[in-house]
Formats: structure tokens, sequence, C-alpha cells
């Protein structure tokens, strides 16, 4: 069966599977960061607009780039998963959001 | 907005950066990572600036506390009669979110020139906004 890429060798452990798809298709990696930010910040946006009708998206956006940027930094361990361009634009869009969350509180919430 | 809440907006940006920097650098050195964060200059430069910007804000409130508590307001005195009160130099502060966000744009879109009058712009701004509430506070007049 013909595929896109060389099919990992699946021997050597899940970082080397990682690292060898990654080589591969390097697009994986930004594509898992912003699935795990979606996932935390549109999910969290849409469970608490759901059990009180409304929402505050400033500190889901905070605590879906911490949540991205936690994976980033487990990722950096490893070499070849993540690359340094990456990482700081992970950093720089986790400040981005924190910008945003600050100047969103009311007078009392700060 | 309030001036409290400005101002307070505002230190809070540059902690979260701090800290935000602080732990990635650290997880880096602690876990002898293969990426890391010092190796960009540029997030190193932007977190020891915002350091020492925060450090600066610091020594500036207690000196402004101290003026305040050192003034004095004439008996049935509406208004103070100078801006002391204003002067824990929010423009410095104002300066570290200039500096946050232009590290963070050319990261992200790289060095256009095109950005720069936004970012003035929003600072003088910023800036105009403290005028204002201390011009405020003496006449009572903006709002």
């Amino acid at each position: 069966m013909a595929h896109l890429y060389t099919i990992p060798n699946a021997t050597e452990g899940m970082d080397s599977i990682l690292v060898q798809t990654i080589t591969q298709v390097p697009a994986l990696t930004p594509l898992l960061l912003l699935f795990v930010y979606f996932v935390v910040t549109l999910g969290g946006i849409s469970a608490q607009k759901a059990r009180s009708s409304t929402s505050d998206y400033a500190i889901w956006g905070v605590t879906g780039a911490l949540a991205t940027l936690m994976v980033a930094l487990i990722m950096s361990v490893t070499a070849g998963l993540i690359r340094l361009d990456w990482l700081v634009l992970v950093v720089v869009l986790t400040i981005f959001n924190g910008i945003w969350f600050f100047f969103d509180r009311k007078q009392r919430e700060i | 907005m309030g001036t409290i809440k400005l101002a307070g907006s505002l230190i809070m940006i540059g902690l979260f950066t701090m800290a935000v920097l602080g732990f990635a650098i650290s997880f880096a050195s602690d876990n002898n990572s293969a990426v890391s964060i010092s190796d960009d200059a540029e997030m190193v430069s932007l977190y020891s600036k915002t350091k020492n910007n925060v450090s600066a804000f610091q020594d500036d409130a207690e000196n402004t506390y101290k003026s305040i508590i050192d003034s004095t307001v004439e008996p049935g005195a509406g208004t103070t009669t100078s801006t002391g009160p204003f002067s824990v130099t929010p423009v410095n502060m104002v300066g570290t979110v200039k500096n946050i966000l232009t590290v963070g744009y050319v990261k992200i879109f790289g060095t256009g020139g095109g950005f720069g009058i936004f970012l003035s712009s929003l600072v003088a701004f910023i800036v105009f906004i403290f005028g204002l509430y201390a011009y405020k506070t003496l006449r009572g007049l903006p709002d």
C-alpha cells in the first residue's frame, strides 16, 4: 500500500514515532498545539456558556494559551519535536492572551 | 476604566510576562531541554528589560507613596494642587507593554515598519488617558 510519507519505525518508542512523523510532516507540531489551544479555549467558553449563559472569553484564552505552553515546553525536552520559532511563538501568544486578559478585567476584578 | 485599574493592568502584564518567560527559561534549564527559549536573544532581552522596568516601578512607587503621605491639603480645599499622586511613572510601565507588544509582533509578523505607528499611537493614547485622569483630579472636568 502506497503512503504519502515514509511510515515511522514503531520499534523505537513513542518519542521516536513522533519525531519521525514530524520530520516527514513538519506541520504536525503547530497543528497539534493549535488543537490543544482551541480544545481548551472553545471547550471552556462553550461549557461556561452552557452553565451560566455567559462566558469569560479572555480568561479561557489565557487558560488555553497556558495549556498550549505546557505542551510546547514538554515537547521542547526532546530534540526534533518542536522548533525554536514555534516555541517562541507559543510564548508570545501566551503573553498576548495575558495582555488581552488584564485589559479586559472590570474595575472590581483586579 | 479608572486610573488604578489601568495602572494595575500595566503592572500585571509586566509581571505575567516575567512569569511566563522566567518559567520557560527555568524549565529548559532544569530539564536540559533540546530546544530552549533562552536560545532566542530577543526573548532573553525582553525578560531582562521587563524585570528592570518592574523594579524601577517598585522604587518609584515607594517614593510616590512617601510624597502622598507627606503632602498636605489646605482646610476647605476641594482639590489637590499638584499631580503628585500620578507620578508613579505610568509612562515607564506603558513602555514595558510597548516592548512586549513590539517583540511579540516581530516574532509573529517579522520586522515590518508598518506596525510602529500603531504601537506609538497606542502608547500615546494610554499616556494621554493618564494625563486626563490627572487633570480630572485637579479640575474635575473630563470624563
